[in-house]
């Protein structure tokens, strides 16, 4: 399973975002307002790109639909897009982590 | 009855922006586009606004036509238009601070490659009639649609270049 969910990584910055609002089942709307919050306002998905990411989450098995609320669907991740996420997660952390002492000795330039 | 009128003009598939462009300063004039067609645009006469149209390519096929609109209208776009794959979604720039449909690259350059994809389909078709029926007709009576088809091939490979140009242009910005 794990070898499965590696070679999704690394996902891309829309993608990555997507998958950890959808931690908890959302419809199209309630991810945009999500990314949004998550991001003090700084990010924010257009809705061309959130049609093509959830198509294609779904062809890929990370994500699915499982519900219909008023003409919308709501979308859940899979376990596979669980793993995923979680993987995703461990590689940025590992790599802010291992790269912080060095990058110390820029941040006095700006 | 409201005031309508309707607009000839042709605008070719790699040149959305410009197309775009035109339906908002038509709409700064109060021409709101209500309709379109091949080469023309059909207009109600209506308030002044300041709003920004993009298109999106999605042959009919690649949609979930509900879900499709329902994420673009909880965004705040209007779907105002749809022809021949083309959709076409209108914000207002006072009450929607986001001015695109498309957030990143990726999903900018898919539409310009559902495009190619599209328009390459339609020059392979027009080929292999090209070659088994059309040019291989000697009678004088096909010259014309030679000359047609001769000038619909061109003009099919120029778009798949102008619209690969495109994608090349948005990787590399």
């Amino acid at each position: 399973m794990t070898k499965q969910a590696e070679r999704f990584l690394p996902l891309t910055h829309s993608t990555y975002l997507i998958l950890i609002a959808l931690i908890k089942p959302a419809h199209g709307y309630g991810i945009m307002q999500k990314i949004e919050e998550m991001s003090d306002g700084r990010e924010r998905m257009g809705p061309g790109t959130l049609y093509g990411a959830l198509g294609k989450l779904t062809k890929q098995g990370l994500i699915r639909m499982v519900d219909e609320i008023e003409r919308r669907k709501v979308y859940e991740l899979t376990d596979l897009g669980k793993e995923v996420t979680l993987l995703e997660f461990q590689r940025l952390k590992f790599l802010v982590e291992r790269t912080g002492e060095f990058v110390t000795a820029l941040e006095g330039l700006s | 009855m409201k005031m309508t009128k309707t607009v000839v003009k042709l605008f070719w598939a790699w040149q959305d922006e410009k197309e775009e462009k035109w339906l908002t300063e038509m709409a700064e004039e109060g021409w709101h586009l209500v309709k379109c067609g091949p080469a023309f645009y059909k207009f109600t006469k209506g308030e002044r606004e300041k709003a920004i149209y993009k298109t999106d390519f999605k042959p009919q096929k690649a949609i979930d036509r509900n879900e499709y609109l329902t994420i673009f209208k909880d965004a705040g776009w209007e779907h105002v238009a749809e022809c021949m794959g083309w959709h076409y979604f209108k914000t207002r720039s006072e009450s929607n601070q986001y001015l695109d449909i498309f957030s990143d690259k990726q999903s900018k350059i898919q539409k310009y490659k559902s495009l190619l994809s599209f328009m390459s389909f339609i020059l392979a078709a027009i080929v292999i009639i090209a070659v088994t029926i059309v040019f291989r007709n000697p009678n004088s009576y096909m010259t014309v649609m030679k000359w047609i088809y001769a000038i619909l091939i061109l003009g099919l490979v120029l778009g798949d270049i102008k619209i690969l140009q495109k994608i090349k242009k948005i990787k590399e910005e």
